[in-house]
This record gives structure tokens, sequence and C-alpha cells, in this order.
């Protein structure tokens, strides 16, 4: 068995006739932030839930860690965290009651789950609420707990469904906020998410894994999907309408590939790589042009697009 | 099982109870055993001779739980019967369940959960009994932790059962309904289709409760001989009626008595009565008497004495009942998908 911590080995889910998996294959690397895309029944959720034992896969094979999930629940869980969907805790626990229930449940001393509450409700900013009963908590607070209780025992994996559904923006922001924070500052961390917002998933991952019809069709770095052929358009906002000379000097740059004006904007493409962008930034600078944006256009959205188009 | 799994066991177990006893159906459960209680005792005080004909032991276990298995049967669907189904339809199996924690540990730290919280609350009505028992009659009677015993295998049982309902259903009060309806409803009217000895059903097993203190099954038997006599007098009376010569030499009788002026003297709603008896005994001489004689005589042979029971065969009944009840409910749990 490799090392890479979640590998998924001809997984396949049938609901009667109805197939929601169909024979996938992915791999998730160690220590990446993998952002599962991919349209609605496309079995993004289906493939998590029988990643966390939530529904048995009716045939075929998911490593967690190197254990099949499929045929030691227990032993493949035993390293992972898990955030599905939005989460209900029991309304009557208060947040550290509930991290003692979970921390209990996967083994943890009590010493252990005491120091280990207080550093991650700082993690996911709720100190303030660790001794109010759940039942009176927002949306928002209450997937921050279902976050905070993930990050118990330090897992090696973390799995997210979907974890700002159905929060409002500022919930949302919250969310991804403290993924960010979780991403910068762990080193053995290998976290993988389903998500339907393209944004976020840019904001978060490294990696991204095309889903369609329970099969995959790209798994690569997020720079090679927001990229159009290998390259990527950005546009530049300066002050006043752009001259010809400013235009000339910009596409002289080695590695700009083209430089057009556009209205009073300077539509560039540059390579796919990302420190691109910022070297971009200063090489204007040093050019004396007035640049107040540089302005990505969301290939992104594009790719993924012509990615379900082309495949299905 | 793993040491580990005992661990998780006992965790589940804590919760769960938590769970229970800041939730509103314990409060509910623990309100109607106390409810029931305080009734039996003020209406046993108000009523014709009070606490007078309470002599013995038994007649205070007579007293409060000759019903009492059916006060078992409502706490056991009130609290077990969301045991399973609460996870499901509150999403906390998306916390639970996604951890390294088999399903056959969080089913048997449920059920021990439910069971410990009824078990004490059953402990605590029989608690109040015996308070009585000692105020009324200055001791408690033997019989009573027979009787508690078969309680706890009766909620064993009851719960067993409620757990299946509780892994099939999407919704806590439909397995609630659904619960109470099996164990008050269903099983006994199957019990009585049955008919015959029905030692092997849970409503009769159940029973033991009370039918294992033997002052109990004598009371009721003496009950039943009194009312045996009285139905055979009232055959033998009936009896009497049946030979048209009597019959029409009585409505001659009362219908010349009819044409006194003793007659005339008595009130008028008196007086229709006599009339309306010549009338019945000349119209019917000997047609409907003989099919009420052979009702009274089916129900004489139909109130059988009653039996004592054979107590650790019940409580086997019990136990089998529970056991069978818990395994279906496994078996439907550990393969539920959310």
């Amino acid at each position: 068995m490799s090392d890479n911590p979640i590998e998924i080995v001809n997984l396949r889910k049938e609901y009667g006739k109805f197939t929601a998996v169909n024979d996938l294959n992915l791999t998730i690397k160690k220590n990446s932030f993998t952002g599962l895309l991919g349209p609605n029944g496309a079995g993004k959720s289906t493939t998590l839930k029988i990643l966390t034992h939530l529904i048995n896969a009716t045939s075929g094979e998911a490593y967690l860690n190197g254990i099949d999930v499929t045929k030691d629940p227990k032993g493949a869980l035993t390293n992972v965290g898990t955030v599905i969907e939005t989460p209900e805790f029991y309304p009557y626990l208060t947040p550290k009651e509930t991290f003692r229930y979970v921390g209990e449940l996967i083994g943890m001393n009590r010493e252990q789950i005491s120091a280990e509450t207080q550093e991650i409700l700082e993690k996911v900013k709720m100190t303030d609420w660790q001794d109010k009963r759940l039942g009176t908590f927002s949306k928002g607070m209450r997937q921050r707990i279902a976050l905070g209780q993930a990050l118990l025992n330090d897992p090696n994996i973390i799995i997210l469904d979907e974890p700002t559904s159905g929060l409002d923006p500022r919930g949302m922001a919250e969310i991804r906020e403290v993924l960010k924070n979780l991403r910068n500052d762990s080193k053995n961390l290998t976290i993988v998410m389903s998500s339907h917002i393209l944004p976020e998933v840019q904001d978060l991952c490294d990696r991204i894994a095309f889903i369609n019809h329970g099969t995959l069709l790209m798994d690569d770095d997020i720079s090679v999907f927001e990229s159009v052929e290998g390259a990527r358009s950005i546009i530049a906002k300066v002050d006043g309408v752009p001259t010809d000379e400013v235009i000339k000097q910009i596409d002289s740059l080695d590695y700009v590939i083209a430089a057009s004006r556009q209205g009073n904007d300077i539509a560039i493409t540059i390579g796919a790589d990302v420190g691109l962008r910022s070297r971009l930034f200063k090489d204007i600078a040093d050019l004396n042009i007035s640049c107040y944006e540089l302005a990505e256009e969301n290939a992104l959205e594009d790719n993924y697009l012509n990615l379900i188009k082309e495949r299905t | 099982m793993m040491a580990n799994d005992f661990k998780q066991i006992a965790v589940v177990t804590k919760n769960e109870i938590i769970k229970m006893l800041r939730g509103k159906k314990f409060l509910i459960s623990l309100s109607i055993i106390l409810i029931i209680f305080a009734l039996i005792t003020i209406l046993k005080t108000v009523s014709d001779g009070g606490w007078d004909n309470i002599q013995k032991t038994s007649d205070i276990l007579n007293l409060y739980l000759s019903m009492f298995s059916y006060v078992i049967l409502l706490v056991v669907a009130l609290l077990s019967s969301v045991a399973l189904v609460s996870e499901f339809e509150e999403r906390t199996a998306l916390i639970l369940f996604t951890r390294p924690i088999k399903r056959t540990t969080i089913l048997i730290g449920k059920a021990m959960a439910c069971l410990i919280v009824e078990a004490c609350m059953i402990l605590a009505y029989y608690i109040l009994v015996c308070i009585v028992s000692l105020i009324q009659v200055g001791g408690i009677s033997e019989h009573m932790a027979a009787s508690y015993g078969i309680a706890l295998l009766y909620i064993f049982a009851a719960s067993g059962i409620s757990f299946i309902v509780s892994s099939f259903f999407k919704r806590g009060s439909v397995c609630t309904i659904i619960s109470l309806l099996v164990l008050i409803v269903i099983i006994p009217i199957f019990t009585s289709i049955v008919g015959g000895d029905t030692w092997y059903m849970l409503d009769t097993a159940g029973n033991t409760i009370i039918t294992c203190v033997p002052e109990y099954v004598d009371g009721i038997n003496e009950g039943r001989e009194g009312f045996v006599g009285v139905v055979s007098y009232a055959s033998m009376i009936l009896n009497a009626f049946t030979n048209p010569d009597t019959n029409q030499a009585l409505a001659d009788v009362l219908y010349n008595f009819s044409q006194t002026s003793e007659y005339q003297s008595l009130d008028k709603q008196v007086q229709d009565s006599i009339l309306y008896i010549i009338g019945f005994l000349t119209q019917h001489p000997d047609e409907n008497l003989p099919a009420m004689i052979e009702t009274l005589d089916a129900l004489k042979l139909y109130i059988s004495p009653m039996d004592y029971p054979d107590v650790p065969k019940e409580a086997l009944v019990l136990m089998v009942w529970g056991i069978i009840g818990y395994l279906i409910a496994w078996v439907k749990f550990i393969k539920r998908e959310f």
C-alpha cells in the first residue's frame, strides 16, 4: 500500500438501477487540500459518505491510512475527522461536553481532552461559548463546533462534505477562515472537501478532483484548472486610458504571452505558474505604470463547465 | 468485543443517560409514574372504607401493581422507541457514526442507558409502594423483590420491541405511537384471539409482575368463585321459569292480584311493572329463557380459576422476547444507511 492517506479503488454504489458511484478510482495526496467538484448528483457526497461509513459500498475499496473502510470501518476512521453536511449536535450538551463525549469515544483521556478542547475552541473562535448549550447556537456556530470536534486527537485526515452549505455569507467566511488557518498551520494534515462553490475551492484547495456520474473526470493541481491551456488571463486596471507604449512595455516582459487593450483596461495573458502574477504586479510598478488592480479571469469556472460538457 | 469497545459502550451509555435525564420524555414518564401512584393513594383514601380493608402486605401489592404492567409499557414506549431513530432524525448520526465506533457498540450503549433509566424509574415506584406498605400494614411483602425482578425483565422485553420499531422508521413520534400500539393494543389483541394458555405471549408473561404474588391469585379466584355462585343461582332461578305451566300459573296469580284493591294502592310504576311481567309470562312461556340459561352456564365454564404462574418459565419468556427484539433491531441498525 502506498503512503497516500486516501485511496479509492473501483468504488461502486448502486441504488436499485441508479449508479451513484461508478467504479471510481481516486488517490488523495498526502498533506494536500483537495476539492471534490462536480454537479448535483455527481456522486461526491455518496463517495464521502462511504468513506465515513455512513453508507455501505456496493463493491470496491476505500482506504483511509491504508485500512479499507468497507471492511474495517472502526480501524479506518481511527485517525480521521469528519464534517458531513451540517451535522446536528445533542442540544442539551455544551461545546465542552460535546468535545468530551467525542474525545472519550475516540479513546482520549481527560487531560488530553481538556487541553485540546481549549486549543480547538480558540481555533474555531468559540471560546466564549464553551459552556452554553448547543441548542441555542446558530447554524454557523454549530458548524464551527462541528469543525472543532473533527480536529480532536489531531487527525491526519479531515473529510468535509459541503461544510459551508446552508450558511449565510458571514458563516461561510468564518468557516473558510478556520479552514485556511488549518491548512496553513498544520504540517501533517490531508483535507478533502466537496463543494459546489468554485471560489471557495479556489480559495482553499491546492488540488481538484472533478467527478461526474460517479466517475473521476480529472484530478490535478488547482493551477492546471485555473489556466486555459497552460495560460492565465489577467486584467490590469490602470489610471486613465492605457497607451500603446504601455501595452508594448508589458508585452515585452519575457513571461507575458500577450497584452492588448480592452476598453480602459489591459488584458494580459501569462503562463500558468502561480508566482507569475505577483511578478507581473511588481514589474508593472517598476515600469511606472499606475495600476490599481490585477484581476484574474475565472478560468476554473470555464474549465469546469467545459469538462462536464466534454465528458458527458 | 475488545476492551476499547466496552469503554465506548460505557461512554455511549453515560451520554444517553444524560440525554434522557435532560429530555422532556423523561419528565413525562416520571410524571406518569408519580401521578398513577398519587391517584391510587388518593382514591383509596377517599373511597368507602378507605384503608380499612387493606390488612396484609399482599393487599398493598394488589392495590398498586395489578395494572402496573401498562405503566411500564407506557414508560418503555416513550423512552426506548426514540433511542435509535433520533440519531437519524436529529442528524446527530453524522457526528457519532463517523467516529471509530461499531454500530453494535452504539446499540448496546443505548439499550443499556434505556434499561438503566427505566429500571430506576420503576424502582422509584416500588420504593413508594414499600413506604405505603410500611405505613399501612407495618411490613413489606416477601414477593416485592420477585415482582420487581419480573418488572425488570418486562422492561427488557418491551424495550427490545421498541428498539425494533426504532430501527425501522424515520420519525421518533411515529416510533412512539407504533410502539404504544404494538405493546398495549396489538399484542394483547393477538393474545385474546389465540386464547387458551398463552404463557408465551409478552403480556401474559408481563402479568407475572402481580400474579407472582400467590395471595393475588387466591383473591382473584375467590372473586371468580363468588361470581360463578351468583351465575349458578341465576341459572337455577331462570330454570324455574322454563315450564309453561309454571309461567301461566304465575301469570294467573299476578293477574288476580292486579284486580285487587291492594294492587290499586300501589305506585303507578310498580303497577306497570306487574302488568309487564304478566304480559311477558303469557307471551313467552318458554322461548327466551332457555337461551339465557345456556349463556349463564357457558359463562360458568368460561370463568375457570386462575393458575399460579410458573414464574421461572415466564421470566425466560420475557428474556426470549427481549433477546429476539434486540437481535432484530441490531440486524436492521448495523445495515441502516444515513
